[in-house]
């Protein structure tokens, strides 16, 4: 008797069990986060399954929950100066410690802006700065009101006659978690996304390299996306400016941009099918 | 091998003393075969037994038979080449004289040379067109004053007894910059001190140092140190997060709200002005790229540079390496200096490279001498007729407070 109440106890706790509501973890999908699109362009479905963040089909460049098509060169500009712009801004009132890598850098470099070839904006965020944005702002929605932009895809629709309204999105990589720089396919830990035009900002985090430290090498750090950096080269920050918005710039700025594009890259007159105007201090389209 | 050396070996000598001997004042006649001495021919084997270690003579001599040309057994060997003595002598000196030659153009006269010829040609006016350093719109940064013109009453004009005092690389070394300063004479109503930047930082009383340089009213120029320093000051009051560069950090709270205000007033470059017999100075922690107006230099660059690439000016913090075509950047400044005409030609007085040392040239004066680590601390001492001198003291700590 005592034995068929247990297993009776053992079967009702089963059944209440699988009734009650888990929390699993799962994709903001093109179905949850979708405003206007009809289809979903994300690579979803030809990404590993292990892979995060999917890339639009059309554009690596681009997120395809937010966007069918990429955006025309003149409207690309201004949707990116936009998305630095909002960035900085948010992340300054946030409090994340965020500062411009790579080829935003050498943008800065030149004249303070995005080189008019680039696609992407790159950054990098302290540790405490993701652990921040991952506990307090993952998927939250960032409005801004502009005056009026070229890079408005609708024309028309939200926003009244003064300007338009633009949501962005923080998104952060559940497996920001996982250090290992041999998670291949999550090596960008969050992304600034504008909901608009599909343009992201990828956030990546710069990580003290523990093992190394272990082994007596002090200061030496990395980025998932295995781009090893040196604690000094970084800090402590500068205070500048790029594309009108105060910036936090890395201490050895020169150092940094030698050592990842060479000293070439520093003084070179044309690029990229464009030439520099030492008037204008912009670079040029070669026609 | 010593005594070999010693040995005489030279029948001449020895012919003159035996003329000399007291007994050849009786002139008898002996042929003169008989003057000649024959102890030479005993010399190998005297010798062989005063050394003790007859192994070690054995293949000494047969691995170098250099070592004893000039004793007879080694000096007759040439004569089997049936070639005069007198030549067969200035055979090897004209041997030497064509080895030095050789060395003298492969080590010295050769790089001279071509390292002239890159400089020559990183300055053509046809390598700018290509893309050169300093293109850019130069890096703007909050709280960072680029470049600063001297008080010209500073100055010493002509006819006036005033100096300016250069000190490079201070570091927070307070007692030797007040033993140097009293080294010097320094006398406030007289003498005017600039100090070359990484005035703070590792030393002992870099408040101290400061607070001095206040004091006294003096100039300064920031110096890549200075700049952590005061970074980090900024990081920490603007409560964004706790600063990893903790010593820096210590550093600045040491200072004091006063004295970071003074140290962030130091400019990246200073303008001292003409300085009668010496032209116009310049001021940078260290370094400047020739050809680039000042207020186009990089400022990170001009805190930390030590050498320059030649293809493109591009400076770097590495210390030169040639097969990089890298070259130290005081050398490419000064062949530049000497192709402007004489009233442009600028000089700039530099600290940053300890492990270089005084470095003085024409138009570029190197002063850290690494106090802090134990070295010395160099003072530049110009008077009013473009005279100039170097003072130093040595480090106080031996061995150096780092």
């Amino acid at each position: 008797m005592l034995r068929l109440r247990f297993w009776l106890l053992l079967l009702t706790n089963a059944l209440i069990a699988q009734a009650l509501p888990t929390q699993e973890r799962r994709d903001a999908d093109f179905a949850s986060v979708r405003t206007e699109l009809a289809h979903d362009r994300s690579g979803k479905r030809r990404d590993p399954l292990d892979k995060y963040f999917h890339e639009s089909t059309f554009h690596p460049h681009y997120d395809g929950r937010f966007a069918a098509s990429k955006l025309p060169e003149e409207q690309r500009k201004p949707a990116l100066t936009a998305l630095v712009q909002t960035y900085f801004s948010t992340m300054s009132t946030i409090g994340a410690q965020t500062w411009i890598m790579h080829g935003s850098l050498l943008g800065w470099y030149w004249n303070r802006r995005i080189m008019p070839w680039d696609s992407d904006v790159d950054v990098q965020m302290s540790e405490d700065g993701m652990r921040e944005l991952a506990g307090y702002y993952n998927m939250t929605m960032h409005n801004f009101d502009f005056p009026s932009m070229e890079g408005d895809r609708r024309g028309k629709g939200r926003g009244d006659a003064k300007g338009k309204r633009r949501s962005y999105m923080i998104e952060v990589n559940p497996h920001y978690t996982n250090a290992s720089t041999a998670d291949l396919h999550n090596v960008i830990d969050a992304r600034w996304i504008d909901t608009e035009t599909g343009l992201f900002i990828d956030i990546t985090t710069l990580r003290r390299d523990r093992e190394a430290e272990a082994r007596g090498y002090k200061g030496h750090m990395y980025s998932k996306d295995k781009h090893l950096i040196l604690e000094d080269d970084i800090f402590p920050l500068r205070d500048s400016v790029f594309e009108g918005m105060p910036v936090k710039i890395p201490y050895a700025y020169a150092e940094l941009l030698e050592g990842e594009y060479g000293r070439k890259a520093l003084a070179r007159s044309s690029v990229e099918n464009h030439r520099w105007d030492r008037e204008r201090m912009e670079w040029v389209k070669i026609v | 091998m010593a005594g070999h050396h010693e040995t005489p070996s030279d029948p001449e000598s020895s012919r003159y003393s035996d003329s000399n001997a007291p007994h050849h004042a009786h002139q008898t006649p002996r042929p003169l075969i008989d003057l000649i001495p024959t102890d030479w021919k005993n010399l190998g084997d005297h010798q062989h037994t005063d050394d003790s270690d007859d192994d070690q003579f054995f293949c000494a001599e047969k691995a170098s038979p250099w070592k004893d040309w000039q004793s007879p057994r080694m000096a007759r060997w040439p004569q089997k080449l049936l070639v005069p003595r007198r030549v067969q002598r200035h055979l090897i000196i004209y041997l030497v004289i064509l080895v030095t030659v050789w060395a003298t153009w492969k080590w010295y006269l050769r790089p001279a040379w071509q390292e002239r010829e890159a400089m020559e040609k990183a300055l053509r006016p046809k390598a700018v067109n290509k893309g050169m350093f300093g293109s850019n719109l130069r890096p703007d940064f909050t709280d960072m004053v680029m470049v600063k013109k001297m008080d010209s009453d500073l100055l010493p004009g002509a006819g006036e007894r005033r100096r300016l005092i250069f000190v490079g690389d201070v570091h927070g070394c307070k007692d030797e910059l007040v033993t140097l300063l009293a080294k010097v004479d320094f006398q406030r109503t007289r003498d005017h001190l600039i100090l070359t930047g990484d005035i703070v930082a590792k030393g002992p009383d870099s408040a101290g140092v400061v607070s001095l340089a206040r004091d006294l009213g003096a100039s300064c120029v920031r110096g890549n140190h200075d700049d952590r320093v005061l970074l980090s000051a900024a990081q920490a009051a603007s409560h964004s997060q706790p600063s990893i560069e903790q010593e820096k950090s210590a550093v600045a709270a040491a200072l004091g709200k006063h004295n970071l205000r003074w140290l962030r007033e130091c400019p990246v470059i200073l303008n001292v002005g003409d300085v009668p017999g010496m032209g116009e100075i310049l001021v940078a922690h260290a370094g400047l790229v020739p050809g680039v107006p000042l207020e186009r230099q990089d400022p990170f660059e001009t805190m930390n540079m030590r050498s320059i690439d030649l293809e493109t000016r591009v400076p770097s913090e590495e210390h030169p390496v040639k097969e990089k075509g890298t070259i130290g950047w005081e050398m490419l400044w000064n062949y530049y200096q000497k192709s402007q005409p004489s009233k442009k030609r600028q000089t700039v007085v530099y600290g940053h490279n300890s492990k270089r040392g005084l470095n003085i040239q024409e138009y570029s004066k190197g002063l850290d001498t690494g106090c802090v680590k134990g070295g010395k601390l160099t003072a530049l001492v110009v008077d009013s007729g473009g005279r100039q001198s170097y003072v130093s003291v040595a480090c106080k700590k031996r061995g150096g407070y780092k």
